[in-house]
């Protein structure tokens, strides 16, 4: 009866528990994210900048937004914020504006974003992204592979200079797929042959122009200080044009 | 290195796990009767799974990963606890115990058995073990010197069925794209194409410009496939 009565009170005391420490962090949403005049607080003391201006406030999800701002000296910047412990907190930020990779959980796909804040003095009027993995070959023994080269384009039409984009569905598709390749299954196949271990890279790259077409570079754009508390911040680079000549493309 | 807690389960696995986890019921419940002194059953569950530590030699048969027991630590544990300071109730659980360590050579059956199951129940070299069901099926650019084309899904599952294996000159289709001699050979991809039902094996596809080829990356190998008529077509 004794031991009944111990079980029974722990029992309680374990739901008890639950119900008070995990539930309110699943019920109440963190809110709307803190104040421009917060965030600049925090901005500055992550970065060598005074703020002038927080341009926009884009929520991604709950948990998540990008804070594109202006410096006092002019330079484009960029924030991005995640809820941490129910509380909004910086997660990133750089005194530049260059196209960044910005992955929520660097493990999904699904939850890569684009994000940039272009300088008008570049005079950017388009940017094409772009998906690359790289062609390569291997020979072991009989066993031929050969790895056809990505390179899949993703149009951004620049009504703002700045902006947050999730990766486009078949960039998804593609980087779950050589995941589940690379992945060991049931069976036991852990990436042993060669196409799993080096090759297999999935890059990110852009290609801005002008209002010319022209290919250009962006100068004024670029930053020189970023600072990361826990995010995945992956620099998107620029692509030499002659990249697409060679590759017959346009 | 990162790791991915996804269960992923194939079927031949699955049957000689069911079979491994039957013997183990069979055998308990068989010493369970026999003995005149009945042990508390939860506990001689307890002791079984104890006794199944053991210092062990992992190595991979066939890809699959298997491993030798060799020193039976765990019930060094239990003779240790147990039978020091009770030698009776050690004799009622003894059986318990080794009965748990000799499940390692168990599992270690199932382990070499599995791929040569596997292999009877599918045919790793056959394009349709990969490509089963393609009624989902969806074809993407994936390279930008093509145009964009939509895939005739019942033409693919058609030529699927006659397609031949071929060789392939890997370098030469390396060079040849490299030199800017030609495009990508391979600009598009299949997404939502599945292996044979049960057996977990993962794909990629890329289709041939000319509609007519498939490169599939497997796991472990690569096959290319050419069929008679395209399986792509123009857009409306």
């Amino acid at each position: 009866m004794k031991k009944k009565l111990l079980i029974g009170t722990l029992l309680l005391l374990v739901v008890l528990l639950t119900t008070v420490f995990i539930l309110p962090f699943n019920i109440t949403k963190p809110g709307d994210p803190p104040e421009n005049s917060v965030l600049k607080k925090e901005i500055e003391s992550s970065l060598p900048v005074e703020v002038d201006q927080i341009i926009d406030r884009q929520q991604v999800s709950d948990n998540h937004a990008f804070f594109p701002f202006i410096t006092e000296e002019g330079q484009r910047g960029m924030s991005v914020w995640k809820v941490e412990n129910r509380k909004w907190t910086i997660g990133a930020s750089d005194n530049g504006g260059e196209p960044t990779l910005w992955k929520i959980d660097p493990e999904d796909p699904d939850t890569f974003n684009m994000i940039y804040n272009l300088h008008p003095d570049d005079g950017v009027d388009k940017i094409d992204f772009y998906s690359k993995r790289d062609r390569n070959y291997h020979i072991a023994g009989e066993y031929q592979t050969y790895v056809p080269q990505i390179m899949s384009k993703e149009e951004v039409d620049l009504s703002r200079s700045y902006g947050v984009h999730p990766i486009p569905e078949l960039w998804k598709e593609l980087q779950h797929q050589q995941g589940a390749l690379a992945q060991s299954n049931g069976n036991g196949r852990r990436g042993l042959s060669p196409i799993n271990s080096t090759n297999n890279h999935i890059q990110t790259l852009y290609v801005p122009y002008d209002d010319e077409g022209e290919h250009i570079r962006l100068e004024q754009t670029a930053g020189d200080h970023s600072f990361s508390n826990g995010e995945q911040m992956d620099l998107i680079i620029w692509m030499d044009p002659l990249e697409l000549e060679e590759e017959q493309i346009q | 290195m990162s790791y991915n807690f996804e269960w992923s389960w194939n079927l031949p696995e699955i049957i000689l796990l069911g079979i491994a986890y039957s013997i183990f019921i069979i055998i308990f419940t068989s010493l369970y009767k026999k003995q005149s002194e009945k042990p508390h059953i939860g506990k001689a569950l307890l002791i079984s799974f104890g006794g199944f530590i053991s210092f062990s030699i992992d190595f991979h048969f066939q890809e699959y990963p298997v491993s030798i027991a060799v020193l039976p630590l765990g019930v060094w544990f239990l003779i240790f606890f147990i039978k020091r300071s009770d030698e009776e109730r050690w004799r009622i659980y003894r059986g318990y115990a080794w009965l748990g360590f000799g499940f390692n050579y168990v599992f270690l059956l199932t382990g070499l058995l599995t791929p040569l199951l596997f292999n009877l129940m599918y045919n790793k070299n056959d394009p349709t073990t990969y490509l089963a069901h393609t009624d989902e099926a969806d074809v993407h650019l994936s390279h930008e010197s093509a145009e964009p084309q939509i895939l005739h899904n019942e033409r693919l599952a058609a030529e699927l069925k006659n397609a031949q294996i071929e060789e392939f000159d890997s370098v030469g289709w390396h060079r040849e794209a490299e030199d800017g001699e030609e495009k990508e050979r391979f600009p598009y991809v299949l997404s939502g194409v599945e292996a044979e039902s049960g057996s977990d094996l993962k794909a990629v596809t890329f289709v041939e410009k000319d509609g007519k080829g498939l490169l599939i990356q497997t796991q472990n190998d690569q096959l290319y496939v050419r069929t008679e008529q395209s399986v792509l077509e123009k857009g409306e």
